[in-house]
């Protein structure tokens, strides 16, 4: 078992195959960021979002843009596809904290300002308040200094 | 001076007649050879740092990649058969070998792929098994090639089908063909000679019978309409039907309903009708022993298999096949026939048809010792037939061949005809003047 075979599961979209490597591979300690991103996607994919929102929480603390400038081709982001499904659920609506968390995650793939939009939504989510509260923080944070940025 | 490791890659790779392209532990492109280029229609720079699964874009990306099978199996993969996709969109069949490249510890970092385009031998093959051995059937004619054409154009359709011909031009393996490739190949296939039955007992197994219905009915039984419940039934010889059955299966056509001999209960049932016959059907229904309708609702698709010497050109190709069959059945080393014996093949009229040569190819296995068959070796009837269409006698003088089939009228009508001028009767018979004398004394025609 390799990064490299977790890796092929991951473009494959078998993420139920990918998450069992790809936590082997972090416990050798190699490239963890990296692979922390994708397993946020795998996480999130197989229903372990707790597991998932604490690595979130980990890498929006140290390098947020690691996550915010991910381009969904180059990348092989699997995120607007899961989006998509998620927001296209059988026509349930999106209204439960805990959907809000997943959404708040995965727009962070592709879009700052809805991810931070959805994140906000998942605050009732009591367990996570401290942790979410500090994310958009420094969501927020950037969204601005980026804005300025595109001001000047 | 030392040729170093890496500096002549690219060429090394350009220079292979096999498409080459290796990916990266993200399964991005790394190297794209010329080969590759030319096979998919894709210029390496506009693929290399992409995925390869957005480059190559088939179903084996996302469920067998052959990477994915030697980083699971640990195992190198060699000619897998698979298919590709050339830029035009055009399918290319292609055989992979896939291997993982690893690094000094042994981790895997990167995987090679090679392919070999196939698709000249997928046409060749295509042209040769598939259109000259349809489902088993032989040919290559015309005639032939419209027959495959139509089972395939109709494989989606539950319509019924009458197949005429005369007898030994396989009628069956027509059928059995249209079942394969119909939605319906793998739901019961049943077949049943109409003519082998009485008529009361065809009945019976039509429609199957209860318990006490007649002397030898102990138990219930299912006719072969409700074996063949959602699939087909071949019905064989279907003009030898008597007309009473005739109207009975008309039902069947109609609304799908029957009864068991002597029950009452209605039955249902979805099947697919496909018939045969050797007799001429419309001139039965003008004698009055087929009926019209169930004709018409027979004859949805027609199909005339042709008699063989109505398709000459596939005499070799059956010949061939039967060589190749009876090779195999008898253990015999026999590869080939000689000219002379394939040219008296070609030239008999076949009026038995493919089962009459297979059975003409079978009778010279067994009398050929060698490798080869020879034309000694073929039964006396196409040997004799044969020659007396090589004689050189004109139309006239070979009607009586046509119109008599035995050795006997035929030496005896010719021996007439030059007023019993042996020079001359063997001249036209295509036989030496002592074979001549030979067959008139065998025939006691010697008195004459």
């Amino acid at each position: 078992m390799s990064e490299m075979l977790a890796n092929r599961y991951f473009i494959s979209r078998k993420f139920d195959k990918a998450v069992p490597i790809f936590e082997k591979e972090l416990e050798k300690g190699r490239e963890t960021d990296k692979i922390k991103k994708k397993l946020i996607v795998c996480y999130i994919a197989v229903g372990l979002i707790d597991e998932a929102f604490d690595l979130f929480f980990e890498i929006v603390g140290r390098d947020p843009l690691s996550i915010i400038n991910t381009d969904p081709y180059w990348d092989d982001c699997p995120c607007p596809e899961m989006i998509n499904d998620w927001e296209q659920d059988e026509g349930k609506p999106v209204s439960s904290p805990r959907d809000f968390l997943i959404l708040g995650m995965l727009y962070l793939y592709c879009d700052l300002e809805k991810s931070i939009f959805y994140l906000e939504k998942a605050l009732e989510l009591k367990d996570h308040f401290l942790k979410l509260n500090s994310v958009i923080r420094k969501l927020k944070q950037i969204n601005r200094s980026s804005k300025g940025n595109f001001k000047e | 001076m030392k040729i170093k490791n890496g500096k002549f890659t690219e060429v090394i790779l350009d220079s292979l007649g096999e498409g080459l392209f290796t990916v990266d532990k993200d399964f991005r492109i790394q190297t794209f050879n010329r080969a590759a280029e030319k096979i998919l229609g894709i210029k390496r720079n506009d693929v290399l740092g992409d995925f390869c699964k957005n480059v190559l874009q088939t179903r084996r990306c996302f469920d067998d990649c052959p990477i994915q099978k030697v980083l699971e199996s640990g195992q190198n993969v060699f000619d897998l058969e698979s298919e590709l996709r050339h830029k035009s969109g055009r399918k290319i069949a292609v055989k992979l070998n896939g291997a993982v490249l690893k690094d000094e510890n042994g981790e895997p970092i990167g995987g090679v792929v090679s392919f070999r385009d196939m698709s000249h031998l997928e046409e060749i093959h295509k042209s040769l098994i598939n259109r000259s051995n349809f489902y088993g059937i032989i040919g290559q004619h015309k005639s032939m090639q419209e027959i495959y054409d139509l089972i395939e154009e109709v494989a989606d359709s539950d319509s019924s089908v009458l197949i005429q011909g005369e007898s030994g031009t396989g009628k069956e393996m027509i059928a059995n063909a249209i079942q394969k490739t119909s939605k319906r190949r793998n739901k019961p296939f049943i077949k049943i000679n109409c003519s082998v039955f009485p008529p009361d007992l065809l009945a019976s197994e039509l429609f199957g019978h209860v318990k006490g219905a007649f002397t030898d009915a102990v138990k219930d039984r299912k006719g072969r309409f409700e074996l063949a419940d959602g699939g087909t039934i071949f019905l064989d010889e279907i003009a030898e039907m008597p007309l009473q059955m005739q109207v009975q299966l008309l039902r069947v056509l109609q609304e799908g309903t029957f009864e068991r001999v002597g029950e009452s209960i209605t039955r249902k049932v979805d099947v697919r009708i496909i018939a045969a016959t050797n007799k001429d059907v419309r001139k039965e229904m003008l004698a009055g022993r087929f009926r019209e309708d169930l004709y018409y609702r027979l004859n949805v698709i027609p199909i005339y298999v042709p008699p063989l010497r109505d398709r000459k050109c596939d005499v070799p190709h059956l010949v061939r096949f039967f060589i190749q069959k009876f090779s195999f059945v008898t253990g015999k080393k026999i590869k080939e026939i000689d000219d002379e014996a394939m040219d008296l093949l070609l030239a008999y009229p076949w009026p038995g048809n493919v089962r009459e040569l297979e059975n003409t190819i079978e009778y010279a296995f067994a009398r050929t010792k060698g490798q080869i068959i020879h034309a000694s070796k073929l039964p006396p009837n196409v040997r004799l037939r044969t020659e007396c269409f090589y004689s050189g006698a004109s139309e006239s003088e070979r009607q009586p061949f046509v119109m008599n089939s035995s050795e006997f009228k035929l030496i005896r009508n010719t021996l007439e005809k030059v007023h019993w001028n042996r020079s001359k009767a063997a001249e036209i018979l295509g036989m030496g003047r002592t074979t001549l004398w030979r067959k008139m004394k065998h025939y006691g025609l010697l008195e004459g």
